[in-house]
């Protein structure tokens, strides 16, 4: 069939029609009505093909949209509820409720960490305000100072390069162990020792002659007594962290000690009182 | 909403918990007023292991490296169910090699012993160290245990 049969409506056409595939009156329905200009549209002619498709395919015209959403709905659940929300005119709504639990669960976080903060400062005997201060303040006092060698060189002839390896290769993996030591200061040795029951750790850190040491025994708490010598029958009780440090001078050092979980920790340090808090404040870091 | 409200005293309560196990006990702390060049602290256990024997064990920390290090004598003390204390035994480092250590900063040692079930003991060390400048030697009574 030519072009301008095409644009011609033939009644006889009909008969045609019945004999053609529905791509074939498809294709003739979409090039009339491209082809033709409004006045010269034969709308007869695409009424006869469209009857022909109908003819064919009634189902077409009886289509139920609602039936058939229902029965998408049935098949994807998920997908047509999310539809139906973003569609339907309880859109705005929906927001509003997102964004009110939104700002409940941040609340809900805000109080968690301020009762967290209240807890923990009171138990250090400090007020939230000062914990928070001193802990910012000692978080960028440590993070400007680098410190010092806490481990011996590779090539070291020691058994231990670190006292952090040496608790970890004892069974002492949950004993605390600084992370920081003034800056100049290395690590000379450790030293472990062991009894049947018992372990002793100490490291030394020295510049120029310097000394600090970090001794660390397990003890029974049950059992044990400890005595400290100073040079002054005065000490401080400093709480750090919840525990208790005894803080105290001897001839020529400042000394920490404290109790923890079966553990003795006894710091001393000859550098100064304010790198002994440094030392304490990095066994919890 | 009652949900979270639920959930944020549960993790106060868990740290609440947090808080208060982490003040634990503090065991017997003494403090000598006696400033030492060579001794910085010392301590000592006496525990019972069961079936009548007794437990010591005793640390000395020097205040930096000592030639020799350790516990010069051990008492031990015996408190009988009329309530005396008497002297069980007595132990010297002469005798003992092993109550001293050389050219180290601490010292860690034991000793066990037989008691009689039901009694109570105590224990003074004598501890002492030394190096190049000097020495000196302190003294450390463990606590009162009963024998099992």
């Amino acid at each position: 069939m030519s072009e301008q049969d095409l644009l011609k409506f033939n009644p006889e056409d009909g008969k045609e029609d019945i004999q053609k595939t529905d791509k074939e009156l498809m294709d003739e329905i979409i090039f009339l009505l491209e082809n033709s200009s409004a006045e010269e549209l034969d709308t007869a002619a695409i009424q006869a093909k469209l009857s022909v498709l109908d003819e064919r395919d009634p189902a077409a015209e009886k289509f139920d949209p609602e039936k058939g959403w229902e029965a998408f709905i049935t098949a994807h659940p998920f997908e047509a509820k999310a539809e139906a929300k973003t569609d339907s005119a309880e859109a705005q709504p929906v927001r509003r409720k997102k964004c009110i639990v939104t700002v409940l669960r941040v609340f809900e976080v805000a109080v968690v960490l301020a009762a967290a903060l209240v807890l923990f400062s009171s138990a250090s005997g400090q007020s939230p305000v000062q914990t928070f201060t001193k802990w910012t303040a000692d978080l960028f006092s440590v993070a400007a100072n680098p410190g010092g060698e806490l481990e011996l060189p590779e090539d070291s002839d020691s058994e231990y390069l670190s006292l952090r390896e040496a608790l970890d290769e004892n069974g002492a993996q949950d004993a605390l162990c600084p992370t920081w030591i003034p800056e100049g200061f290395a690590l000379d040795e450790v030293e472990v020792k062991n009894n049947s029951l018992y372990k002793l750790f100490i490291a030394t850190y020295s510049e120029n002659g310097v000394e600090i040491t970090v001794s660390i025994s397990s003890q029974s708490q049950e059992w044990i007594a400890n005595m400290l010598e100073t040079t002054e029958d005065t000490y401080i009780e400093q709480p750090v962290n919840g525990d208790t440090y005894y803080v105290l001078a001897n001839v020529e050092y400042a000394m920490a000690f404290c109790t923890k979980n079966g553990y003795a920790y006894n710091i001393r340090c000859e550098s100064s009182k304010e790198d002994l808090f440094l030392i304490i404040d990095s066994l919890y870091r | 909403m009652k949900r979270h409200i639920i959930a944020v005293f549960v993790v106060i309560a868990i740290l609440a918990g947090c808080v208060s196990a982490s003040c634990a006990y503090i065991p017997e702390t003494e403090i000598n007023p006696q400033a030492s060049l060579y001794l910085a602290a010392y301590s000592v256990t006496l525990q019972p292991l069961g079936d009548g024997e007794m437990y010591i064990s005793m640390t000395v920390e020097g205040t930096t490296l000592m030639t020799k290090i350790g516990v010069v004598e051990m008492y031990i003390e015996e408190r009988t169910p009329t309530g005396t204390w008497h002297e069980f035994d007595t132990l010297y480092g002469l005798d003992n090699p092993e109550f001293y250590q050389y050219n180290t900063r601490g010292y860690l040692g034991e000793y066990r012993f037989d008691g009689t079930v039901g009694n109570y003991y105590r224990v003074t060390l004598t501890v002492f160290a030394q190096n190049a400048n000097g020495y000196d030697s302190g003294e450390i009574v463990s606590v009162i245990a009963p024998c099992r």
